[in-house]
């Protein structure tokens, strides 16, 4: 029974290397870069990821729970009839045919979205001094980062009854026109929302425009009309195509706009999605029509990533 | 070259036209929150005065606040490592691959996630409030201010770290002396976009908040859908002012 006594600098000696592995350990670039973006990987996989996934089991189940899960396609099926579609009676598509009413209504909302953003990207990104082009874009993007609620029903006291454009209408003497809760009062709503996930991508391209170019074009005799067509258009696609897609999916997926200023004739498709969670209770109905959406949404991404769309350009809001 | 000038005159009005069209209608909200009675031109702090009465409105403007604060400081607190991790250490090598994670819930439609996090909280029996809408909202905002700190820290001149490090200060030392307050616009610019975010979010809030617990956006909403009365404007008046003034604060950080 002999207990071999360390020395103290054996001792000594041992913790040095013990913290040294553990510097070198916790050091490595490994281990910091787990636990730096462990934490917010794991948060986003726990409550982003999850419930989306979540909701992809439930489109295929018979319950809304998942305890007693049974797999079934019937929700899909319900949103796709074979019946109505094999003998061409669109009229009972009902959630088909809402879907494409927001995919039409997302059509305009983009292309106007788009025609309105060339010329104001064009005049501050070109035209205007240098110095002032920053403030001028941050008087687009200040409003945009304000409650869209807010921003939404601020069309409400223009559109209405008795609302400014009506009110002017009536002093000139004109007929007072029904604005608001229709489908305009929709599109107009959903452009003005969207409009900066237009400009801001639309900019950066056009911001990068080589001033020179469009001079030696126009120096060499080229038209407004042909250096626009020529040179502005083709170098500003990414930009376009980056805004294009951020509009429309977010138009697609409108509910606020249309709930709020489309009236009971102007509900669109994440209308009757929404009211699958919290009037009808039909959660696996309303999770299928959800994932139809999603499917939409990817194929777009997965187009525009193919084709080379600078969509990181876009994200940051 | 008349021609041009008239092209130019054309291109000045529609920048015109586009302003007045984003900013009339904040205009005249702000306008309305200061009407008289029925004179819509008049000027008064009436609706003001009612909203001190309105006390619905006051409690989700207070739980708003506190909410967008509890995320403002988790989120952040989680963006600033993940920027780091993002832009400083070869962990996980494929760093596009990682931005793309971190921009998906940016790009898919939020009102997707509400509906999932709604499933998901009522499996769990997380009970419907402040705590679900804490939890949806530090999901929603995460990503915007990993992002901000990633520009940040790629505009970072590391250099300085260096000579730190090099005059013998340890990595601890160095990370508090140096590394933050160089990184304190960036920083702050994320903590304002993120209560902003979460301070004006209503998808997230509408689908996992409770009864007893209604945010401002949610009590808008139901308001607006009722009709509107009077002190909205002056609800709306105090929101977009306090909205726009962080997030033009917080843009001047984040380019400076």
């Amino acid at each position: 029974m002999t207990t071999v006594t360390p020395s103290l600098d054996d001792i000594e000696a041992r913790l040095a290397t013990l913290r040294a592995t553990l510097m070198s350990f916790i050091g490595s670039d490994r281990i910091k870069g787990l636990l730096s973006l462990g934490p917010s990987i794991s948060v986003l996989g726990i409550i982003y990821f999850l419930p989306i996934l979540a909701l992809f089991i439930l489109s295929f189940g018979t319950e809304s729970s998942f305890t007693g899960f049974e797999f079934t396609l019937e929700h899909y099926g319900d949103i796709f009839p074979l019946d109505p579609l094999l003998s061409f009676n669109f009229a009972d598509l009902l959630y088909l045919g809402l879907l494409a009413k927001s995919l039409k209504v997302s059509l305009y909302v983009t292309i106007v979205s788009l025609v309105l953003s060339y010329p104001i990207t064009y005049y501050i990104g070109n035209r205007v001094q240098e110095a002032y082009r920053l403030p001028l874009m941050m008087l687009i993007m200040v409003p945009f980062w304000t409650s869209y609620l807010v921003r939404t029903y601020s069309w409400i006291p223009i559109l209405s009854e008795n609302g400014l454009i009506n009110g002017l209408l009536t002093t000139i003497g004109l007929q007072p026109l029904q604005l608001l809760y229709t489908p305009l009062a929709t599109n107009i709503g959903l452009v003005y929302l969207h409009l900066p996930f237009m400009i801001l991508p639309l900019y950066a391209s056009m911001a990068g425009l080589d001033a020179a170019h469009i001079e030696a074009a126009q120096d060499l005799g080229a038209t407004r009309l042909r250096v626009f067509r020529e040179i502005v258009l083709p170098l500003t696609m990414p930009g376009a195509a980056a805004g294009v897609i951020f509009v429309f999916i977010k138009s697609t997926a409108a509910y606020v706009v249309p709930t709020l200023l489309g009236g009971p004739n102007g509900i669109l498709y994440m209308n009757v999605v929404v009211s699958q969670f919290r009037q009808t209770y039909n959660w696996n109905f309303g999770a299928a029509l959800s994932f139809i959406l999603l499917a939409i949404v990817l194929a777009i991404l997965y187009a525009a990533q193919k084709m080379g769309a600078s969509l990181g350009s876009a994200q940051m809001r | 070259m008349t021609n041009n000038t008239y092209v130019d005159w054309g291109l000045r009005a529609a920048t015109a036209g586009t302003f007045v069209f984003l900013y009339a209608p904040l205009f005249i909200i702000v306008l309305l929150s200061f009407q008289t009675g029925d004179t819509p031109l008049g000027f008064s702090l009436d609706y003001y005065q009612q909203l001190l009465d309105a006390t619905s409105l006051l409690d989700a403007l207070y739980l708003s606040f506190r909410i967008a604060i509890v995320v403002m400081v988790i989120s952040t607190t989680l963006g600033i490592l993940a920027g780091l991790g993002i832009v400083r250490y070869a962990w996980p090598r494929n760093t596009k691959a990682v931005l793309a994670f971190f921009s998906i819930p940016l790009t898919l439609p939020i009102i997707v996630y509400a509906f999932g996090l709604f499933v998901v909280t009522t499996y769990f029996a997380i009970p419907r409030g402040a705590i679900a809408i804490v939890l949806g909202h530090i999901v929603y905002v995460l990503p915007f201010a990993a992002l901000v700190m990633v520009s940040g820290l790629q505009d970072f001149d590391s250099e300085l770290e260096e000579a730190a490090m090099d005059l013998g200060a340890d990595e601890f030392t160095t990370a508090r002396e140096v590394t933050l307050p160089l990184l304190k616009p960036s920083i702050l610019a994320a903590a304002l976009f993120s209560f902003t975010l979460s301070f004006d979010e209503f998808l997230i809030a509408y689908f996992v908040g409770g009864k007893g617990d209604i945010t401002l956006p949610m009590q808008i909403f139901t308001m607006v859908r009722r009709g509107i009365s009077p002190t909205i404007y002056s609800i709306s008046t105090l929101i977009l002012v306090l909205s726009a003034g962080l997030a033009w604060i917080a843009l001047q950080l984040e380019r400076s």
